[in-house]
């Protein structure tokens, strides 16, 4: 389990493709040092996960729309996002 | 595919979709929509959902967006908020530090300001401090207009009369209150990144003192005047950013080390003079001191976990600073070194951090620069590594802990039998190297008496008419802006920093 602390550099929902959608979130100090974290929701996700990515994705977005700190977390090996702290 | 940029001008919801203008106006935008259709799966209204959210946020927050979309139609694919060159850090608040990390500065560019813009003014406010990846503003100037505006750098360059300016970026600048914990810079984008905090003791706890016939009297807790001067607050942390990464001294600024380096403060004006709050001690005569042992636990209230706590204090009866070092995490794994022969390790993680304790008064202008001397103790470790004073001939031998005597390694500081024995000619063998001793302590000369010796200090040109090289005074040893580390110091502290920031 990592955690990744900083600030949204910038997020991208890109359009969907097949049964996924994908959304890249860049979070670290300074727009020349971040970390590229994903978050990748499924035609296949239960309406509650569903909900959850999304309530995820838009609080990254509030949090780089007001310059708030976050620490988001993912797998060691993995960029996948599963939680996410607004500070 | 095409991408197109710009601000979300306006928005219209209607017959269940979703109208976005985006452009520079109103006058001068282009329409794009966001459909939702009968036959959409819940999948992809999910997804449309979203996109007008992100959508939503951008109009509010005035930032721009890029928006995917196919060539010649209008309905919206992705959403995505691009990256500017700079990115303010936390709200802009009067008297409150305002930091910017930024996209590096072009060489030349100076001096550097921070312009606030509307459609109608234009301020300017001075950059105070500047790193590789961020600037700071020591307290945001009263004088600048609240509301909603646009932050840009700005600076001329040689030659250029336009100079250079970042991106503009939306901020809302508001009279405040100053925030509580203010982050700097948010360090390496990793689980727990090197972390500076500057704090503000709420109290101090005086230790216990003599009557008037000598007698022993109980210590008390009395609040710390930093909590009623925030100005003097600001003032410190600015002069301890400078002595610790603009000196002579490079030690935090070997390997970039600074851009990967988190830097907090706290300022909490509500906490009053408990025995919790008082994280620092004063002790007769003058000497301020850490409470290590409070540390984590005044922090953490405010959700950090510091490896190096610089505690501010605003007393000027007890101003001469003092420091602890940390304890490493040694259940978590660590880098081994070997000195001397023999196998230690520099800790990854911090257990207690490492604490100084500083008076407020000392600035740039003086009287004594000190915070790179107390952080270089406050980074050296209990039982791997201390990094001593050097300028008297003590050397600890070890301390209890329970009912064991343990030994202490000092890393910079070696005894004689007898202080008549010559200084020997190599001091130490550190990761596979050997280094000298100092066989004068920097020109000042070794005390008849003093069974001590140090590794030997650098050299510099120091005396540019002659061109002879001096040696420096060692840091540890004599506190001044010209001293520097001595080689062993440095390569045992930065091999020990980097253990530490890149974990």
């Amino acid at each position: 389990m990592a955690m990744t602390i900083g600030l949204v550099q910038a997020l991208i929902t890109n359009p969907i493709d097949g049964g996924t959608a994908q959304a890249c979130v860049f979070v670290g100090p300074s727009p020349v040092n971040v970390e590229v974290l994903g978050l990748r929701r499924l035609a296949s996700d239960p309406p509650v996960m569903a909900a959850f990515k999304g309530s995820m994705l838009d609080a990254l977005a509030q949090a780089l729309a007001s310059r708030r700190e976050v620490v988001v977390g993912h797998d060691d090996l993995d960029s996948s996002i599963y939680s996410v702290e607004l500070r | 595919m095409a991408i197109t940029r710009g601000r979300v001008v306006d928005m219209t919801w209607q017959s269940e979709a979703v109208c976005v203008y985006v452009g520079t106006s109103a006058t001068s935008a282009e329409l794009f929509t966001v459909e939702f259709r009968p036959s959409d799966p819940p999948f992809v209204i999910e997804h449309k959902r979203l996109m007008v959210k992100l959508l939503t946020t951008a109009l509010t927050s005035r930032r721009d967006v890029e928006i995917t979309h196919a060539t010649q139609d209008p309905i919206v694919d992705g959403v995505g908020f691009p990256m500017a060159n700079i990115s303010p850090v936390g709200p802009a608040i009067h008297n409150d530090f305002y930091s910017i990390a930024v996209a590096g500065i072009p060489d030349g560019v100076d001096p550097l300001v921070a312009f606030f813009s509307t459609d109608l003014t234009r301020h300017g406010v001075s950059v105070n401090l500047r790193f590789a990846e961020w600037v700071l503003i020591d307290k945001l100037e009263p004088s600048l207009a609240t509301g909603p505006c646009f932050v840009s750098l700005w600076g001329p360059t040689p030659g250029n009369y336009l100079g250079w300016e970042s991106d503009r970026v939306p901020v809302t600048v508001s009279d405040g209150p100053p925030l509580t914990v203010r982050t700097l810079y948010s360090g390496r984008p990793t689980t727990e990144p090197y972390t500076f905090v500057f704090a503000a003791p709420p109290a101090i706890s005086v230790e216990q003192i003599l009557g008037p016939s000598g007698e022993p009297l109980p210590g008390y807790i009395t609040p710390d005047p930093v909590l009623t001067n925030r100005p003097a607050f600001h003032d410190a942390v600015h002069a301890f950013l400078v002595e610790l990464f603009m000196g002579v001294e490079s030690l935090l600024r070997a390997d970039n080390l600074q851009a990967q380096i988190r830097f907090v403060t706290i300022f909490d004006p509500t906490q009053g003079p408990t025995a919790a709050n008082a994280i620092v001690t004063a002790l007769s005569p003058n000497i301020i001191r850490p409470l290590r042992e409070r540390l984590n636990g005044f922090v953490g209230r405010y959700w950090e976990n510091p490896d190096i706590v610089f505690c501010l204090t605003g007393s000027t009866v007890y101003g001469r600073p003092s420091a602890w070092f940390t304890t490493d995490d040694h259940a978590r794994a660590g880098v081994a070194f070997t000195y001397d022969g023999v196998v230690r390790t520099h800790g990854r993680y911090t257990d207690i951090p490492g604490s100084a304790a500083l008076p407020t008064y000392i600035t740039e202008a003086g009287p004594l620069p000190s915070g790179l001397h107390e952080f270089c103790h406050a980074a050296s470790e209990w039982d791997n590594g201390e990094v001593v004073d050097l300028y008297h001939d003590g050397v600890p031998e070890g301390y209890w802990s329970g009912d064991v005597f343990k030994n202490v390694f000092v890393v910079n500081k070696k005894k004689r039998t007898r202080a008549t024995d010559p200084v020997p000619i190599n001091f130490a063998t550190y990761a596979g190297k050997t280094y000298r001793s100092d066989p004068d302590r920097g020109g000042a000369g070794y005390p008849s008496d003093w069974k001590s010796y140090h590794p030997q200090g650098k050299t510099a040109l120091t005396r540019p008419i002659s061109g002879t090289p001096e040696v420096r005074r060692n840091l540890m040893d004599y506190v001044a802006p010209e001293s520097a580390l001595d080689h062993l110091t440095f390569a045992w502290l930065r091999d020990r920093l980097r253990a530490k920031v890149f974990r």
